[in-house]
């Protein structure tokens, strides 16, 4: 395992559905990107870059969000981009997106369930790291 | 802490001791070399990035600091080199990509200085140094009589067989793929130029964003190494299939439920088979490689003989 690590605000919440969600098959890494890309939690394989991908991740995501409002087809669930390397999931969370890096081989059907469950995990987090610091 | 609050240059020797004696690790060497070579003390600021450097070598903002440093000491080619060192480490680093644009304008190298520029723009498009920098780069381009402005997307090329006699050919066979619902072959500037997404409440806006998307995604993704071949956007009522062809991209909904990995591979395959019918006779045995004609079908080139085990 190379990087892991939690950015401001994340704290240790974030980090164990992360940890999860990279123990599947052909997952490269995960990370939790605020809307405007600051990294909150990073759990990657090798030597990626956390912040770059955070900054990706959410540029994309907000793209993808944006096209899908256009699209009228619904909320925006999950974005997949296919690209020679790499395959990298965007999902959308409360406090920003969700990004999987994988193997260009990888099984999105499996990755993107997962992800939804290690959505629900971090947007929970999420809302109970709010509450603690609103108290 | 940002060099224009350190105050008098006495008071910046004082903090750089004092972090030098407290933090000898500090990435902070980066901030007062700079700050140290914006005011004329380029030997000091060549010494303590130097030292800085040494050690954290692997730190992107060092690199970019020690060629600025270099670049004011003459040389540029060293500068150059550890730009492109900045940027391998941190692809999307904006400063890397500005004085590498600045560079590549004075070497008069066009080119390379407006895809610099674009990279500038897209991480950090508020940044006030990127845009004055594209305004000079405009009358550069003018006067190298290029068409296209910084800035904007530099388009890729689109496969030579997708000549626009077949648009309506493209969309009709990605339209008799299972789950699709509807077709349409958008140009970068969000035009539908064949078939059509009228099922959308806004059928324009769709096809322009969707065009920025792949068109920003595929540059973002070329920075971070590697490029795009294809993306899926997930909504609620129902999956979008998008495929870049060069500068246009074919834009498919699919039906409620349609399964990610299934029905990519599908018109994945009826695009390959597509183009190869557009090959020259002697070149269609290439119908069951991976790259025809220069576009290369993301899916097959992974499903074909390894499906079972992929998704």
């Amino acid at each position: 395992m190379g990087e892991s690590s939690d950015g401001a605000g994340g704290g240790r919440r974030f980090d164990r559905p992360l940890e999860i969600l990279t123990r599947v098959r052909g997952v490269l890494g995960g990370l939790v990107a605020t809307g405007d890309g600051l990294p909150l939690a990073v759990h990657m394989h090798g030597d990626r870059n956390g912040e770059v991908l955070a900054a990706a991740a959410a540029a994309i995501g907000r793209l993808a969000r944006r096209a899908s409002d256009r699209l009228g087809r619904g909320a925006f669930e999950l974005g997949v981009f296919d690209g020679p390397s790499y395959r990298f999931l965007v999902q959308p969370l409360s406090v920003g997106f969700l990004l999987v890096v994988a193997e260009p081989e990888a099984n999105v059907h499996l990755i993107s369930t997962e992800m939804s469950s290690s959505a629900a995990a971090l947007n929970e987090a999420a809302v109970s790291l709010a509450v603690g610091r609103a108290r | 802490m940002t060099a224009t609050k350190i105050g008098d240059e006495r008071d910046l020797d004082r903090q750089v001791r004092r972090m030098l004696r407290r933090e000898p690790d500090s990435l902070r060497f980066a901030e007062f070399a700079d700050y140290l070579r914006r005011h004329g003390r380029v030997a000091e600021a060549r010494a303590l990035c130097e030292r800085g450097l040494a050690r954290h070598p692997g730190y992107a903002t060092g690199q970019v600091v020690m060629g600025e440093i270099l670049r004011d000491q003459e040389d540029p080619a060293k500068a150059e080199e550890l730009w492109l060192e900045a940027l391998r480490l941190d692809p999307l680093h904006p400063r890397a990509h500005l004085r590498l644009a600045e560079l590549y304008l004075r070497r008069g190298d066009v080119e390379r200085a407006v895809a610099a520029i674009e990279a500038v723009l897209l991480v950090s498009p508020g940044l006030p140094e990127a845009q004055a920098l594209a305004e000079s780069a405009q009358g550069e381009v003018a006067r190298a009589a290029r068409p296209e402005a910084p800035g904007a997307a530099r388009r890729p090329a689109r496969p030579a067989w997708l000549t626009a006699e077949r648009f309506e050919e493209l969309v009709g066979v990605v339209e008799s793929c299972s789950a699709v619902e509807s077709v349409a072959l958008v140009s970068a500037d969000g035009l539908a130029l064949a078939g059509g997404v009228a099922a959308c409440a806004d059928p324009a806006g769709a096809a322009a964003a969707v065009a920025e998307l792949v068109g920003q995604a595929g540059r973002l993704l070329t920075l971070i190494g590697g490029g795009l071949r294809g993306a899926t956007i997930c909504c609620r009522l129902g999956p979008a299939r998008c495929v870049p062809l060069g500068d246009l991209t074919l834009l498919a909904l699919m039906a409620t439920g349609a399964q990610v990995g299934s029905f990519d591979v599908e018109i994945g395959e009826a695009i390959a088979r597509l183009a190869a019918r557009g090959q020259p006779e002697r070149d269609r045995g290439s119908q069951e490689t991976e790259e025809v004609d220069g576009w290369v079908n993301p899916q097959t080139e992974r499903e074909v003989g390894g499906a079972s085990t992929v998704r």
